[in-house]
This record gives C-alpha cells, structure tokens and sequence, in this order.
C-alpha cells in the first residue's frame, strides 16, 4: 500500500473546493482509538488547536499620532499605568505586566484590553522638549479607532507544556501558578492537553515564522520563535517534551482583536497577566502529521514542581489525562488537581478555527522560514567583574 | 436541614456559653467550622446549625440576635460573576466545601452557593476576580 501524502496545496484546493474534513484536535484524538494514522490521513485534511491562558510575556505597540505641536514621549502612562517610550516619538509599548504605581492589581494588561474594548483612556506623556519636538506636556483621551496602530506583539506565548506546580512547604504561596495550598494539597497546571497547540506539532514541522495563527480572535503571524524557545528538553516516547519546551513570539493587529480571547488578569500576591487565546489549523500531510495530531490527553506527559523549593525541582511525571481528572494519586494520597487555563475556552477556540479554515477566513500557508532546530535556554550568571575578551 | 452562619460575637457577649445553650435550650446540633477570636475584640464564628423543625431554629436566631450576637446565612455571602467567569477551574482546586466544581465534560464550572463555607480561598484563586465575599477577605 502506498502511503498517502498531501501538499499544503492540495489541502487549500480541497477546502476551495469545499471537500475538506476539518476536525478539532480533540475530536482528532477521540478517533484515536478506532483509527490508525494511515487512514486518518486519508480522511482528515486540517486538525484545528486551542488554548486561552495566562501568558505574561505581551504586550501591545501602540502608535498615538502626532498631536500639534509635535512631542517626542519620554515618560509615558495610559490611566496611571507606566508603558515603555523608549521608541520614537510617539511609539509605545504597553507590557501586559506592567502595573499602576498605586494599584498593583491593575496594569498593563487592563489597558490593552480596555483599549481593545473600545474604551476612551487617559494618555498622558511629559517630554524635555527638542527643537524638532517643542512640546513637553500632553494629557489626552485616546480610543481604538483615534490611535494608528495596536499590533499585539507577544515575546513568548503558546509554551509547548508546561510543569505542573505543587508545594511542599507548610504555608501557602500565591503563584503564577495560581493559588498552592500546603503540604501538597493540590496541584496547578497550565496547558489545554491535547487541545494544545505546539503539543499537536511537537517538531513544528508545519509552524514557522510567517504562519497564520488565530491570536485573540485575528488572524496574526508567527514572527520569530519565542524567548526561552528550548528544543533540547527530554521527551516521551512520541517525541513531546516532558515540560516547558519550545514558546513562539506572535503578532497581530489587536484592532481586529475581541476580549473574548484578550483578557486582563491578576494572580494574588504576583501580578497583573494577560490571557491570549492562540490557536493553529495543522494540515495532515502525511501519516508522521495524522499520528502528531491523532494525540491523546493520556499520550502527554507533564513534569510536576516544586514551587516552594528554590529551583522549583521536579518531583514526578504526570500525564495529561491523570490531571484533567481532578484528583490524582501523588505521594501515597489522592490530591486535587486543577488548570488554569480554560479548556472550556480552548475548545471553543479550535471550534471557531474550524469554521474559519473552512469558510477561508483562516489561510492555510506553510511556514516562510523554519524555527530553530536547535536551542537551549541559559540561565542569568551573577558576574562580579566585567570578563575581558580574549 | 442544616445551614451555615457566620456568628459575629461582641466583647460582652464573648464569654456567653452561647453554644451550649444553643445545644440545650433550643435543641440544635452545632458543628464549628472555623473560630476566629481576636483577643478582647470581636470574634467570628462560622457554624452549622442542624435542626428537626425550622422554628426551633428561627427561634434561636432570634435569641442570638437578642444577646447581640449577630448571624448571617454563609450561602448569601459568596458571590460569582458568572459574565466574567472564563471557566478556567483555578477555583476548583481550592474548594474543599464542594460549592465550586468543574464539570470534566462540558468544563463548565458549576457554583452552590448552599455548600459554600466562605473560605475565601476561591477569592483568592480565581485570576479574573469573579468571586467576592460580601464581609471582604477572610485570612
């Protein structure tokens, strides 16, 4: 038998043609059971993903316009937030993380989804004045449709798994990891399982720079590989690393953004963070592709830490389908787990992809550039004087 | 029936054997979930009361009420924004009175307000802020 493969072509013609079976990454895991990759190539076409989470590191450029006489911003703050002005004139970026001075529960990520809401916000930006920019002071309301551009651009989103997190010690601790009661009484985990997106394509074989992805209900661009991006982390026999692996940095035009799936959040005792929805439509080329996505919740494995342990050491594997169960045997007594990213949403994302791949809305392009083969993360070395060069 | 209050007790009603009396005079079994007395202040007492017949109990409230010891039902204390709830579940694992719970087929979370015993850890949890206790945060 000769084995099927499809070109990104064929698939695009497929689905012009309306005859492509498009199925969620969920569904595509269901029929796991009953199908084997070589005939699910042949029946399905696109596998759609989803995950709607916290993810710290995004943020938002932003161009005001030039008001008259022109300002060249130095210090700059949307409703008391600080948001960075080291760029041009009237460039900014607003960090989802940033917070107001005075109400660490509030910050940038508010900012940006009021923004996306369509709400009016008080701008305010002091300069020290320049011949080609004489004024020093502005203060005035800006609003979506006012502003030139708001292009969402996220240094580090759609981690490929991520550890769970549980804690030894005896008090609580207030976490990016949400809430981690003591003495191991629950645990957190962050990743949407099979749903997920970089899990479905663990060699990003068909994500690259240049890929469409669904980023807060647009349609955006994979721009490079995300920050901390490790290709060397272990992994299970399927190849899907066993905790926090490969990341992306994505971009998009947040005008065309809903907060639906751009939504502000704060973690007690940690901070302000935004929660993205990002999905990816993976085209079933071939049979490695169809067992790729064919992934089950069982079929993922995650590394559980210890978040009261400087170092957060790893205490244990865990799958997907033990801890979206609720309660798993850990330590000789039964804990409860619990996400923090909402596969309810999640599933609703690759629900809404799936009619996008299907009504065209969502294209189908193969990668302009690959991601990187190879990249380990380093740590920060404390250096007490500066090394000379050799 | 049971059902569960908060007792806010004064200074002058501290030294009171209220829950004995509770026990003997007016036949309700009393279960303390939690006791929070700060020294010479006031105090909060989170309780279940349990009783046969709904007078006897109203009649103890209102004994409560006149030895100025005041009561509110723990079930109209939580409060959750269900607009805002992005059904995430961080709540879930922090609930150990069972008033909050993922549903792990349509990942829905489902809130009873009833089995709430105001914690206020899911308050905590939940990174959206959708849950509020009405007498503010509780350590």
């Amino acid at each position: 038998m000769s084995r099927t493969t499809k070109s990104w072509d064929e698939i695009n013609q497929k689905l012009k043609e309306g005859k492509a079976v498009v199925i969620t990454a969920e569904e595509a895991a269901q029929m796991a059971s009953e199908e084997k990759p070589a005939n699910f190539v042949q029946k399905v076409d696109v596998v759609t993903t989803g995950t709607f989470g916290a993810m710290c590191s995004s943020g938002m450029f932003i161009n005001f316009g030039h008001p008259e006489p022109p300002i060249r911003m130095e210090h700059i703050t949307i409703e008391g937030v600080p948001v960075f002005g080291g760029i041009a004139a009237v460039d900014a970026y607003i960090g989802a993380t940033e917070v107001h001075p005075e109400d660490p529960r509030f910050g940038g990520a508010h900012i940006i989804q009021k923004l996306i809401e369509g709400e009016e916000l008080l701008l305010k930006a002091h300069a020290k004045g320049t011949d080609c920019y004489p004024r020093k002071d502005i203060e005035t309301y800006i609003h979506r449709d006012r502003v030139n551009e708001m292009i969402l651009t996220n240094p580090r989103n759609a981690y490929q798994n991520y550890p769970a997190a549980t804690n030894s010690s005896h008090r609580t601790l207030y976490t990016y990891m949400g809430t981690l009661l003591p003495s191991f009484l629950n645990i957190n985990y962050s990743t949407s399982g099979c749903l997920s997106p970089l899990l479905n394509d663990p060699e990003l074989r068909t994500i690259g720079i240049g890929s469409p992805v669904f980023l807060g209900g647009a349609v955006g661009s994979v721009a490079w590989n995300g920050t901390q991006f490790n290709t060397e982390k272990p992994t299970n026999e399927r190849g899907i690393p066993l905790s926090n692996a490969r990341t992306l940095m994505l971009v998009g035009n947040a005008k065309e953004m809903s907060s639906q799936w751009i939504r502000a959040a704060y973690y007690e005792k940690y901070g302000v963070t935004l929660y993205v929805g990002v999905g990816f439509a993976i085209p079933v080329l071939d049979e490695d592709l169809a067992y790729r996505v064919m992934v089950r919740n069982e079929d993922i494995q995650t590394t559980i830490c210890d978040y009261a342990v400087d170092g957060h050491p790893p205490l244990g594997n865990i799958s997907y389908a033990e801890l979206m169960s609720g309660t798993v045997e850990f330590r000789g007594k039964k804990v409860r787990t619990a996400p923090l990213s909402s596969y309810r949403r999640a599933r609703e994302l690759a629900e809404t992809l799936k009619s996008m791949v299907l009504s065209g809305a969502f294209p189908l392009i193969p990668p302009a550039r690959p991601l990187p083969q190879r990249s380990t993360v380093q740590g920060l070395a404390i250096i007490r004087n500066r090394r000379t060069s050799r | 029936m049971t059902s569960k209050y908060v007792l806010g007790y004064s200074a002058e009603t501290v030294s009171e054997p209220i829950l004995w009396r509770l026990v003997k005079d007016f036949d309700i079994r009393v279960n303390i979930l939690r006791a929070e007395i700060s020294p010479g202040q006031e105090g909060n007492l989170l309780v279940e009361f349990g009783v046969e017949e709904e007078e006897k109990l109203s009649r103890a409230l209102s004994w409560l009420e006149s030895i100025g010891v005041s009561w509110v039902s723990v079930s109209k204390r939580l409060f959750w924004d269900e607009d805002r709830c992005i059904d995430c579940g961080s709540c879930s694992g922090v609930c150990f009175s069972g008033a909050i719970v993922l549903d792990r087929t349509d990942w829905k979370l489902q809130v009873n307000r009833d089995l709430c015993v105001a914690c206020g850890n899911c308050v905590k949890a939940c990174p959206m802020g959708c849950f509020t206790l009405d007498f503010g945060e509780v350590s």
